[in-house]
Formats: C-alpha cells, structure tokens, sequence
C-alpha cells in the first residue's frame, strides 16, 4: 500500500463539496419552513371551485383538503357555479400549524384534547375539553395531531410520557352551517354566529332557515349591545320589509321599551295618511291607539276587509285582552280552519274557551290538532305541550285517560335528554318534577328553565339567585308570565337592576319605566292592553303583594289576581308557595332592610 | 549463554590495553557504525560484550589481573583452574565448574579466591544458602577477609536478613579499611532498611577513606545526590550539585568530567528505575554540562506533541516506513468523520445565518448583539475545523502506534505524541468484553503523572505489545545506566533535541507553521461583519411578517397597536385604511343607532371626535377613573368599577362591541396610552335636614362638546350613584338619556354576585 495524496487541491475540493451540500441541506430545509398546510373545508351543501394560491381546486360537499401554502397573503375564491360564496386575502402567518379555511365559517368545526392513560393510571374524571372553532372563515388552528379523523382508541406510551398524555383533534361535528349557527348562539358568541348566517344568507339565498337564522342573530347581537342597537336593527328591519308585520311588531316592542310609545304612533299615524290602503299600517296604528279607537279601528277593518287575516288576528286577540270573550270566539274559530299562523294564537283561542267555560273542549281540541300534525311534521313546540298540560291542570302521564299528554311529552322528548321535558311541564305547573334530573349541558336552555321554575316556587329570592344570569333564550321556557312577575316582585323588592333585567331578557312587552309606574299607581294595569291575561295577572300579584306589605286590605286585589288566573301557571305556583309579606312599611323602590 | 572461549575485549575492540574510557567509547561507536546490529548481529553482540567489560572499572581491573597472572605468575596453575572453572561456568556447565572448584579446595582449602568463585556462582545461581555457607567457611579460616564478609553481605540480603547483612557490610569495610566497595554496599542496605541518613552518613564518611580515588569520591558523591532526590531531598540535592559543579569547573580534567556525567547518568537509569522521574530528569539535565556530545542523556519530558512539519526528514522517512509496515497511511474512516463533522458545523452555520437574515421574529440590541457573538463563535469554529479537515487531507498518515527505541509513538494525523520509554511506570491490560465476546484489549499506560491508552484487537497482539514495551524500558534503562544509549540502533530516528523544542505545553510546533489564531479571528469578524448587513434586510421582513400577524386577525386592537408601535411606511397606510373601514362601520352604527328622536342623539359629535381620535392617535382606550374626597365612601362601596362597566356599555351602545375599550386606569399595555380620561370626583357636603354627595365630572384628553359637570345627590338615597350616573348621562346626552332603566347597574341587592 502506498502513501496517499497530499494534495491541497484535493481537500479544498472536498470542502468545496461540504459548502454545497450544507446549503443544499438548509435551502431544502428552509423552504419546508416557508410553507404550511392548510385545511380546506367545505360543509356547504354545494361544491365549490376554490382559487388559491395559483392553486385551484373543486369541494365536494361536505369535503375538506389539505393544500400547502407559501407564508404570505394568500387571495382565496371561493365560487359555486357562477355565484361568488367568498373572496378575500388571508394572511398565512409564520407561527406555525395548520391553518384551516372553512369556506363561510360554516363547517361545524372543534377542537378537543383527547387525553390517555396507561392503564394503570387512576381513572380520571376530567372531560374533554372542547373549542367551538366553527363561524370563523380562517384561522391558524396550530399543532393539530388529529386533523378530521377520528383519534384511536389506544396509543403506544413512552416512559417519559407519565401517567397520562394528550393529543389534540381537529373535528367536524354533522350538521353543516346549521350546527354551527346553533353551537356559536349556545355559546353566546353571537357576533361571529350572526356573521355566519348572514354570509350564508347573502351567498346562497336559497338555503332554508339562513334568513331567518340571520336575522335572529341580528337581533340577539342588537340586544346584547343595547337598547339603541336593538332599536336600529328593528328599525332597520322595519323599513326593509314595511309590509312584514312582524317587523313593525319588533320595532314597536323596541319603541314602548324606549319609552318612545308616542313616536311610534305618531309614524304609524303619518304612515297611514300616506298610504291609506295599506294594512299593515293601520293594524299598527291601531296597536298603539289607546281604547276605544284601537278596537274601532280594527273592527272597521275587518268590516273592510273580512276575508284578510291580519285584521282578524289583531281584532281577536284585542277582544281577548278586553275579555271580550264571545267576541273573540267566532274569530279565532275562523281563524282556526283557515288561518296558517294560527298556532301563534292558540294559547288565546284556549284562554278564550277556558273563560267561557269550555275548558275540557279546549283540552281536546288542542290535543286532537296536536296529535293530527305528528306524523307529519317536526316535533312540537313545547310550549304547544305546556298549553295542553295547562288545560288539563297536570303533567302527568300516568293512566289511560293521560294517553294524549303521554303521546305528547314522548313525541316532544325526542332528542332532548330523557325525562326533560316531563320535568319542565312539571315545574312550569309548580308539580314536584317526578325524575331526578339527567346530566345536561350547563347551558341547555330547559335545564336553566326547569331550575328558575323550580325555584320559583319556594321564594322570590330563591328566583332571583337562579334567574340572575339566564339569558332569553332560557327565558323563553320559563315563560312571559313568570318573567313579569319575578321582574315585578324584584322591582318591589327594591332590586332594579335585577328586575330591569329579567324584564328584557323575558321579552315582556313592557317597558321599565311602564313597570315603575305601574307599582307606583301611576299607571293602571288594565291600561296595558298589549299584555296577556297571565301578565296582567302577575303585575296584579305583586300589586297585591305591596298591599300586604303596606300593611293594606289586599283582599279584593287577591280576588282579582284569581278571577284573571285562567291557566295555571307561574302566577298560580306564586300564590301557592310564597308567603304574603309582612307589613314594613316599604315603598316599591326601596331596597330590601 | 555463550560457549565460546572470550576473546580479548582489547583486540575485539581495537584499542591499546591503556586506553582510556574516552578512547574506548570512540572505539566501540566507531566499530557499532561499521557493524550494525541488523546487519551483523552477532558481531554487535562481541563489541557490546567487550564495550561492557572494559567500561565496568571493576571488571577491567580484574581482567587484566588475570591476564597478568596468567603470563607471568607462578601460582598460575591455581589461577588456571580458576579460569577453567570461569570458563565452564559460561559455557554453562554448572557442575564441571563446581566439581573444579570442589577438587582445588579439597587439596587447597585456604585458596579463598576458589571459595570467593564459588560462593558467588551459588549466589549467581540463587542458590543463596549455599553461597552463604561458603563464606561462611571462607570466614572461618580468614576472618578478616573484606571480600568475604562483603559477599557474605550480599547473600544475607538475597535472604532479605537485611540487619545481619549491614553487620557483614560493616565488618567488610572494617577489615578493607580503603575499601569504597563494602561502604557503599552498606549505604544500600541501610537505604534499603529505611535508615536513609545512616545512609548518607556512610557515603560521605566514605569519601574521606584514606588513599580513596577522586573518581571514587565523585561516584560517591553521585550516589549521594541520587538518594537525595530519590528519597525528596530536592533542596539538599541541589546544594551537593552546586558542589560538584565547583569541584568540576569547565576547566577540570576533562575525562573526569565525561566520567562524572557518566555516572550522574548512570544514577538517573536507576531513579527512572525507581519511579523518580523527576529527580532522574534533574540529574541527567546537570549531567549535560559535563556531557554535551551525547545525543541520548539528557532530561526526557513526559510527553511532547510534534507537528509532522517540524519533523526532519530522517524522522519523516521512519515514519513513513513505519507506516508502511504497519498499515498506518490515511484511509476512509480517517477523513470521512472530520468530513462528516465538518458538514454539521457547516450545516448549522448556514442555518444560524438562514436564522439570522430570515427570522422573523422582531429583535432588539441585546438580541442582535447575541446573534453577533454567535455567529462570530460560529465562524471561528467553522474555520477551525475546515483547517483541521485541510490538514487532514495533506497528510498522509491515519491513526497508528510505533515503538522507537526510547519511545512509544502515537501517530494521528499531521501530528505525533511522544512517550519516552524511561517515563513508563505502569502498565495493564484490560479486556473490553459484549455480551461475554470478546472486543479489544486497552492498554492502560502510566508515563510519570500521565495516562493514556492503546486500544489492540487481540488478546496475543496486545500482550505481546506490552512485553515488547515493557522490555525496551528495561533496556533503555539498562543502557543509559551504562551510558551506552547512545549506540542503540535507531535512536537518531527521532532526535531528543527535538524534544527538548517543545513548549510549556509539550508541543512542537513547525517552524513556518502559520498560527490558527488569525485566520480564526479574521473569520469571527466575517459572521459579525455577515450580522450587521443582515440587520436591516431582517428588521424589513420581520415587519413585514408582524403586519401579516396583526393583518390575519381582524380584531382593531392589534391594528392599532401595529400602527401606534411599529408604524412600518410600507404598511401602515393600508392597515390604516382596514382602520378606517372599521371605524367606518362603527359610524354607520352610530348614524343608525343614535337617530334623531332619540334622546342620545346629540352625542353623536362626542362620539364621531372619539373615532375621529381613534383614528388619528391609534389608541381605542377610554379610562374612567374615579376618586372619593376622603372619608366620603368605602372600599365596599365604590362605584368606579360599575363607572368603567356603565362606559362600556354606554360605548358599545353607540358604537358596536370592540371598538373602544374602557378601563378603570389600569388597561393592558396592548393598548396603548389613554384616548381619553374621564375624571370623576366625588365629595361630601354636609347639610341639612341631609348630606349631598357630589361628583364632579371633567374630560381630559380630547377637544370634544362636553362641559364639566357638578352633580349632585341626596347623600342618604341608596340609589344616588345610580342617580347621580344618571344626571350624567343625561347631561352629556349619552345612550341610556331619558330612560328610566338603571344604568349604572350597581349590584343586586338579592343577588350579589349578580349583575345584570
């Protein structure tokens, strides 16, 4: 063997040869870090043609793909046939992860933290949490080990992992936009879930619900912000849709809660000089005329116009408030044959038999019309159920002769946890619900209202600790009647902040101001002609209940609060349960000694 | 051993029978020149033979004593059996030599010279009871015989009866009252008992004997230095050395000087024998005054590193054929893992510079300082090990070990390590095993304070190795004790003097070797130099990826933060403008929201010169801040934090949720200095039949249509701040003018951690 080369030549080659393959090593490296994955998600119901990044690619339906993208704005399109769904500059960041575009927000999209244990490890008893990442159009999810596929059950452990460890996964709940809509208004994320259905609404019109869905978002958000906001999106709305009564109903709830009853009369009033022919307007005015001329006015009306509905709706119910009952009947027994909204005024039609001494007829025809409809539409609302556990006076189930209110609660129950909706019938009748209560979510809106129903029928401030913080979506299971009465009594209690509260989130259509006037005599409750029966009764209640505490003859006004009690209800479990207050000489506006 | 009758050491060498130990030494090298030991090994053998004899005083004197007796004597008949009997004795026929030495006593049992021979055969054989028996005999019939008491000592002391053995040592210098011999022989014993004063004693007392040699007196004197610096008596050591160098000046005689350097070699052999590297090195570096020719005696360090560049060319060529012979050139695995190695540090250098143009995280001073230090640590190393890859690639050598005559030899690369052989104190070997098969063998190496380690395959190779190092030790020794190592074959592969150049660190380095230092700093200053031009081009990207990050999320707040902080030209006009737009939005909303009839329409100015200054100072933050004249309230009831939560409301109504923010004082530093102050103060003013509770009102911060305000309130009403924020609002035509609702929501009085 002989000696090798020492030529200088030869290591300066090699070295030369080292310089290059370490820049080609970083240069590869490098442009694996100037790139990142980004999720494509369609939960449309429509495939869509994607542009991005000089990329382009179609979605199927309920798709997703996986792009890699540079660092950088990134132009996305997103078109479906010839219509634009969506077109704007994201920004993919250098903080690493996967990005995930969802096209509109709309794929049910969430996050969980999947943990495992060794199997010698105690069991623990921490749920999983979960992120709603659902309504937004693009974001970085980050470290994702799970990207849409279901995690496995079991995984191999290292030492150095302890006892337990955790993964993350990126899931796709079913149920496309909807499901998201529902998850982001549960979680009261409302500007991002009204965000989604507007985008949803404006790129595909079509789409069932989402105008509607928009539109209650818009609401909900309005609400949340303000009076104001709340009074410029129903203005807004009512001047996009003059012939939607509904509108004109939701601006004037606004209005009376602004204490701006005039105005709005007077617009309404201008309104019809300007177009005398219109309806709506008139029906309108005559909402917010005081009696007699509202009721003249509608009665002129229907002469008018007799096979019109919206005149006939307005005039039955304004006979009902006036317990004009024989009045009232012949209407919403047309409106009952004819009438598609007429589920809306059925709790009336029932008021108004119940009052005329028809209560066992009312029972049976609202279970018959009930019933008739159950093979062929979606479940029922609850509170049609309530309706009909009111008339029969019970919940239970039990029986042959309670074969209908079982059929009922069975159909109603559904998907909904096992024996909620028994319970929540048995709570809004002040009956000891029968069942223990099952797991629920802490934010489901029948749990929340089984608890502030239950609790209001020990005292008022039980009520108030349980109803302190339920939003109106809970609201709307507890009921118009106990909100009025536990927004009343809190008033008297001296707590105005709660009471203020528990009147808007109950969606009574009375204003604060009214309410104070009210308990403070300087408005009647019979001037209130916009309240129902049950309403009228709480606010007589309390009124009663300041009697008591004035240490006043509260006899006749206890009468009257039980000659109005038609159904049985919060105003009923009220004047079971809560003791009548002692005489202290307290005035409605003091706090509590 | 050797059968062959001797030949006269004289004639073998070629030298008269009067030549002095200079002549003979000249003699025997010349002689070793012309017959080297590879060529003609047993010619070598005969000059070494004849060298060791004539060198040996003691053994020359002897030698020519007996040849005079031979010629001349007429006791030469007792005398020829005495040399028969030597003569049988090195041919190795043990019992021919004995049967002759038994017969001449028997019929001469006083001829003590035939008794002396064959009590030193017994004690030459190990036969050391029998030697001591007969002198035993020979002291029963001459009891002042000097040499026999001296052998007598020798044989105790083989017996290890090291007390009885001082007492014949004594006895023997009693009766050779000149005798250097028996004096020294006790000197040893006592050292040898630990008696080491008693020792020294003798030695100096000895040298005043009567009729004593000066040479005789200087191997005394040597031997006393050595067992000073053998037993640590460094400092009396050095004093007898200044000594001896006044009694040998430059001037001396100049073969007593040689012989003084010979026998101050001699005792460094047996210090390095000893362990006593250190004291051996001393002796043999003040040896080299008296010796200067000589090419092996001189102080030996424990290791030096030498650069194969500052090797001479005859070193260069033994190496290379020790290479050769052994395999040791450059191969693959030589180069491959400094290449591999140095593609790391390339590979991260370049990803350090790849972190440091195209990071995109923002940097301060501090941070740049530490890239600049990095980079230049980074570039100095990469610089270094290119170097040492270059160096790697103009050698021709690998790894391999190569025994000199005086060393071991690592050879790695471009540069070698030297062990001198004298140095070896301890050697073992340590089978390396897996799974009960065998791997290598690592010889362990202990070279004076230094260790090191030799890893062989094979059991018999790494034996065999470590006798062959164990033998040359020995022989190197044996030879520097005598002075002969000069004459060893193969000592001028690697010449000490070379040696002797290394530094305080025990390297050798090439003469024109350029030093690595420069070319390292040179490339340190490059990464800095490679720093600073990156600063700017990175600060450009950086913001242009912090605008991405702030432009990804369609919050205002960190759009604002984005233009109040890092207002990069670039961006900043259209991020303004998504400000602007959102902006925009609020005032659509409060266009629609704040509507003629309502009572807070004539705050829409206080609002638009809100957004107005939004926009223009990029701060969305409204602090609220409320103080109580002392005494006025308590902390439990203090309304500022209902105020701050009243305000957002208030502004949210107006203008839409996250479009301003509202704080008590204490916002987060993400956004940015207070847009606007609202200064509430409250104070009490006693009166009668009640006290007033005051809040006086005043903006700061902004030019908008809003006067200050004194407000007041029935101190003993519960509701008075509500009323109070009441008067406010309606005052300043705020949302919430006009109505009736609670605004300032303070908490409810059924429920306290309600709020509405």
């Amino acid at each position: 063997m002989s000696a090798p080369s020492t030529s200088s030549r030869q290591g300066r080659l090699l070295l030369g040869g080292i310089g290059v393959c370490a820049l080609a090593i970083v240069g590869v490296a490098r442009s694996f870090t100037t790139h990142e994955q980004l999720l494509f998600v369609n939960a449309l119901d429509t495939s869509v043609m994607v542009t991005a990044g000089g990329e382009q690619f179609s979605l199927g339906a309920n798709e997703h793909r996986v792009r890699t993208m540079p660092i950088g704005p990134l132009d996305v399109d997103v078109r479906s046939g010839e219509a634009t769904l969506a077109h704007e500059t994201v920004f993919v960041t250098d903080e690493g992860g996967l990005f995930v575009y969802n096209v509109l927000g709309a794929a049910p999209l969430y996050v969980t933290t999947v943990r495992y244990e060794r199997d010698d490890a105690p069991v623990s008893s921490s749920e999983p949490s979960t992120l709603v990442v659902a309504g937004t159009p693009f974001l970085r999810a980050g470290r994702i080990d799970y990207v849409l596929t279901d995690p496995p059950q079991r995984i191999e452990m290292r030492k150095e992992d302890g006892r337990y460890t955790t993964r993350l996964h990126l899931g796709q709940a079913p149920g496309g936009w909807a499901s998201s809509y529902g998850w982001l208004m549960t979680n009261h994320q409302t500007a991002k879930a009204s965000r989604l259905a507007e985008d949803v609404w404006r790129a595909l019109p079509e789409t069932p619900g989402a105008e509607t869905a928009a539109f209650v978002s818009r609401m909900v958000l309005a609400r949340e912000e303000g009076l104001l906001a709340s009074l410029a999106m129903t203005r807004a709305r009512r001047d996009a849709q003059p012939d939607n009564a509904d509108a004109q109903r939701a601006w004037m709830y606004d209005m009376r809660r602004a204490g701006r009853n005039d105005e709005a009369r007077a617009y309404y009033q201008a309104q019809l000089e300007r177009h005398p022919d219109s309806l709506v307007m008139a029906v309108m005015l005559a909402r917010a005329e005081p009696e007699p001329a509202g009721t003249e006015r509608l009665e002129a009306l229907v002469r008018a116009h007799p096979g019109e509905l919206l005149p006939r709706r307005a005039l039955a119910v304004r006979y009902a408030r006036l317990q004009r009952w024989a009045d009232a009947l012949p209407l919403l027994d047309a409106m009952e044959q004819g009438d598609p909204d007429y589920s809306r005024y059925q709790e009336t039609h029932a008021e108004v038999l119940v009052a005329l001494g028809r209560r066992a007829e009312a029972a049976r025809r609202l279970s018959e019309r009930l019933l008739q409809a159950s093979s062929e539409k979606e479940p029922p609302d609850l509170e049609d159920v309530q309706l009909y556990a009111k008339l029969v006076g019970h919940a239970s189930q039990d029986g042959k002769e309670n074969s209908a209110m079982r059929q009922l609660v069975a159909w109603a129950q559904k998907d909904r946890p096992e024996g909620q909706v028994a319970r929540w019938l048995a709570a809004s009748l002040g009956q000891a619900p029968d069942a223990d209560e099952s797991r629920t979510a802490p934010d489901d809106a029948v749990a929340t209202a089984v608890r502030v129903l239950l609790s209001l029928a020990e005292e008022p401030e039980f009520a108030a600790r349980a109803s302190a913080h339920v939003d109106f979506l809970a609201f709307r299971h507890v009921g118009t009647e106990a909100g009025m009465l536990l927004a009343a009594e809190f008033e008297r209690l001296g707590d105005a902040a709660l009471a203020a509260r528990t009147l808007d989130v109950a969606g009574v259509d009375l204003g604060y101001g009214e309410l104070r006037d009210v308990l403070s005599g300087k408005l009647s409750v019979e001037s209130l002609t916009t309240l129902d029966w049950g309403e009228r009764a709480a606010l007589h209640l309390v009124l009663a209940r300041q009697l008591d505490a004035r240490g006043k003859d509260s006899k006749a006004a206890y009468a009257r609060v039980k000659k109005e009690l038609l159904l049985p209800g919060a105003v009923t479990i009220a004047l079971e349960h809560w003791d009548r207050p002692k005489p202290s000489g307290a005035m409605a506006g003091d706090t509590v000694p | 051993m050797n059968n062959e009758p001797r030949q006269n050491p004289y004639e073998v060498l070629g030298v008269e029978k009067d030549a002095d130990a200079r002549a003979i030494k000249k003699a025997y090298f010349e002689r070793v020149r012309q017959n080297p030991p590879e060529t003609h090994p047993e010619e070598f053998r005969r000059l070494r033979e004849a060298y060791e004899l004539l060198s040996d005083p003691e053994a020359r004197q002897a030698f020519d004593a007996s040849a005079a007796q031979q010629a001349d004597g007429p006791a030469a008949a007792g005398k020829a059996h005495l040399q028969e009997a030597i003569n049988l004795f090195e041919a190795g026929d043990k019992d021919g030599g004995r049967k002759v030495l038994t017969t001449l006593l028997t019929e001469q049992p006083d001829f003590h010279d035939a008794r002396l021979l064959l009590g030193r055969h017994f004690l030459f054989e190990g036969e050391f009871q029998q030697a001591l028996a007969e002198f035993d005999a020979l002291l029963a019939r001459a009891p002042d015989h000097w040499q026999g008491h001296l052998q007598r000592g020798w044989a105790l002391i083989r017996l290890e009866r090291l007390k009885e053995a001082a007492d014949a040592f004594w006895r023997a210098g009693k009766h050779g009252p000149t005798e250097v011999g028996p004096r020294v022989a006790l000197a040893d014993c006592l050292e040898a008992m630990g008696q080491v004063a008693d020792s020294l004693k003798v030695l100096e007392q000895a040298q005043s004997l009567p009729g004593i040699s000066r040479m005789d007196v200087l191997a005394l004197k040597v031997r006393r230095i050595a067992t000073m610096l053998e037993y640590g008596q460094e400092a009396d050591a050095a004093k007898e050395l200044e000594r001896l160098d006044a009694e040998l000046p430059e001037d001396a005689d100049p073969e007593l000087r040689r012989w003084a350097g010979g026998q101050l070699t001699a005792a460094a052999a047996h210090l390095f024998a000893q362990q006593k590297s250190q004291g051996a090195n001393r002796l043999l570096a003040f040896g080299r005054r008296f010796n200067p020719e000589s090419a092996t005696e001189v102080a030996y360090p424990t290791r030096v590193t030498v650069e194969v560049d500052a090797l001479p060319s005859v070193t260069r060529e033994w190496l290379h054929s020790e290479a050769e012979r052994i395999g040791g050139w450059r191969v693959l695995t030589t180069w491959v893992m400094p290449a591999i190695f140095t593609l790391i540090c390339a590979t991260a250098l370049c990803f350090l510079l790849a972190f440091i143009y195209l990071g995109t995280a923002e940097r301060g001073v501090w941070e740049w300082l530490g890239c600049a230090v990095v980079a230049a640590l980074g570039f100095g190393a990469m610089c270094f090990q290119a170097r040492y890859l270059l160096r790697v690639m103009a050698s021709p050598y690998g790894r391999f070990n190569t025994i000199h005559p005086l060393h071991l030899i690592q050879v790695a690369i471009d540069r070698i390590t030297v062990w001198p052989l004298v140095h070896l104190q301890d050697l073992k070997l340590v089978e390396h095993q897996n799974n009960g098969v065998y791997q290598h063998t690592n010889i362990q190496l202990r070279f004076n304070d230094q260790r090191m380690v030799m890893a062989v395959r094979g059991k018999e190779k790494a034996e065999s190795l470590a006798q062959e190092l164990i033998a040359r030790r020995r022989r190197v020794l044996e030879l520097l004790g005598r002075g002969m190592l000069d004459a060893e074959s193969g000592v001028e592969h690697l010449p000490p003097a070379l040696l002797a150049g290394a530094d305080k660190k025990g390297h050798v380095r090439a003469p024109d070797a350029p030093s690595p230092w420069p070319g390292m700093f040179a490339a340190a200053g490059i990464g800095v130099l490679l720093v600073g031009g990156a600063v700017w081009p990175q600060k450009r990207s950086s913001a242009e990826h912090a605008w991405m990050r702030v432009a990804a999320r369609a919050d205002l707040g960190p759009m604002l933060e984005y233009l109040r902080e890092h207002p990069d030209p670039r961006f900043a006009p259209q991020l303004q403008a998504r400000v602007d737009a959102e902006l925009g939005k609020a005032r659509t909303r409060l266009e629609a929201r704040l509507d003629p009839g309502s009572a807070a329409a004539p705050s829409r100015a206080f609002f638009t010169g809100l957004l107005d200054a939004v926009s223009r100072t990029h701060s969305r933050r409204v602090t609220v801040t409320y103080q109580a004249q002392e005494g006025a309230r308590t902390p439990q009831d203090d309304p500022s934090e209902l105020l701050v939560s009243a305000w957002q409301r208030a502004v949210d109504e107006a203008l839409g949720q996250g479009v301003l923010v509202v704080d008590g004082g204490r916002g987060s530093q993400h956004e940015g200095p207070a847009l606007m102050t609202l200064h509430v103060q409250e104070g009490i003013q006693a009166g009668s039949p009640s006290s007033q509770r005051i809040w006086s009102v005043k903006q700061e911060g902004l030019d908008l249509p809003v006067e200050p305000l004194e407000l007041v309130a029935d101190a003993a009403d519960p509701r008075a701040s509500e009323a109070l924020f009441h008067a406010w609002v309606d005052r300043w035509h705020l949302p919430g003018a006009g109505d009736r609702r609670p605004l300032l929501l303070t908490a409810s009085t059924l429920v306290q951690e309600a709020r509405p």
